[in-house]
């Protein structure tokens, strides 16, 4: 089945599942698109009954999840769709469960605040799209730290890294990126305000040059290094 | 139907017209409903289910275009749902709003 909401998808009471599910109907799946704002207050919400099924963020344009901790969601495969901007807003964010993804497409943003992503499914960062890290602990590769905590994580080494909102110091985390180890697209320090600082908790190697909007960077003992000019940034 | 316009439906029949017109912003609620009151060629405004007793309801290919919001209050009692069977479509142009009952997607 394919259903695609213009507007927003709100659930206030009741049970949504993205399948019914029986042994004749073993490839049934939904793939629902929703091009605004995704409110979660109440109620059960389950899109991982079918491992096809998918929920996908889409349109030109922000959209915000708001979760309650009243609904108790499980999520499937979740995609926020090239060129659109996905906020998670208020207290939560559903678990993404095993054998389901949760990804950022090329071209697409996700912006965390300090809200964890969890779960035994995978995230999955692709190259070109952006993850904005508000947590004060970053982003971990392993263990249940910083913004992303699905069992496996894939960062993208051509992807945007953008570290934001109040938390003083915030770390980078510790992760892993690939195809290029160690390696990420661009950084972006964008705190709010100027006496906040941004940790460094690894080595890392920028593609193209650092962007501090607002805040400041720390090297904490480790190197920053921009790779078209080859230089070590100065650091405090 | 006019935008502003309401129709209730409280029977298990058809829904009334060979053709219809129905702007986005009329409201069709539906008390009671069957699996013959749903037509894939009706084009609802904002489509309300509100049916207290009623069974279980496969409208994969009888419901496919909403120009306005879909709104589920109540699917019959805790057991009962609907369903989306097959291949179907469905076009919401406002928002999906679930408010009580159960919405099994797709089967």
């Amino acid at each position: 089945m394919k259903c695609s909401v213009a507007e927003d998808f709100i659930l206030k009471g009741g049970e949504f599942y993205d399948a019914k599910m029986d042994h004749t109907k073993q490839n049934a799946s939904l793939k629902m698109s929703v091009n605004e704002d995704v409110i979660l207050l109440n109620g059960i919400f389950t899109t991982d009954k079918s491992v096809t099924s998918e929920f996908i963020m889409t349109g030109i344009g922000t959209s915000r999840w708001i979760q309650k901790p009243l609904c108790k969601a499980s999520l499937g495969n979740v995609t926020v769709a090239s060129k659109h901007v996905l906020q998670i807003k208020g207290e939560t964010f559903g678990d993404i469960s095993k054998g389901h993804t949760f990804q950022i497409s090329d071209g697409a943003e996700l912006y965390c605040e300090k809200v964890v992503v969890k779960g035994e499914g995978e995230f999955v960062l692709e190259s070109n799209a952006m993850l904005a890290i508000g947590h004060p602990e970053g982003i971990y590769s392993n263990g249940a730290k910083g913004n992303i905590q699905t069992q496996k994580r894939t960062y993208n080494s051509g992807a945007t890294y953008y570290y934001y909102m109040n938390s003083n110091p915030q770390e980078t985390g510790v992760f892993q990126t690939q195809p290029k180890q160690n390696v990420i697209g661009k950084l972006i320090v964008n705190k709010s305000s100027t006496s906040q600082v941004l940790n460094l908790s690894q080595n890392l190697l920028l593609e193209s040059p650092c962007m501090v909007t607002l805040g400041d960077i720390r090297s904490n003992g480790f190197e920053l290094k921009v790779k078209e000019v080859i230089s070590t940034a100065k650091l405090n | 139907m006019d935008n502003g316009a309401m129709y209730i439906h409280n029977n298990t029949g058809w829904f009334p017209g060979l053709k219809n017109s129905l702007s986005p912003q009329s409201t069709q609620l539906f008390f009671n409903y069957g699996s013959n009151t749903f037509r894939p060629e009706i084009k609802f405004g904002n489509l309300v289910l509100d049916a207290t007793e009623v069974s279980s309801l496969d409208l994969g290919g009888k419901v496919e275009q909403i120009s306005g919001d879909f709104e589920i209050r109540k699917t019959g009692n805790d057991l009962s749902g609907i369903f989306f069977s097959g291949n179907s479509t469905l076009k919401i142009q406002g928002s999906f709003i679930q408010m009580g009952g159960l919405f099994l997607g797709c089967f």
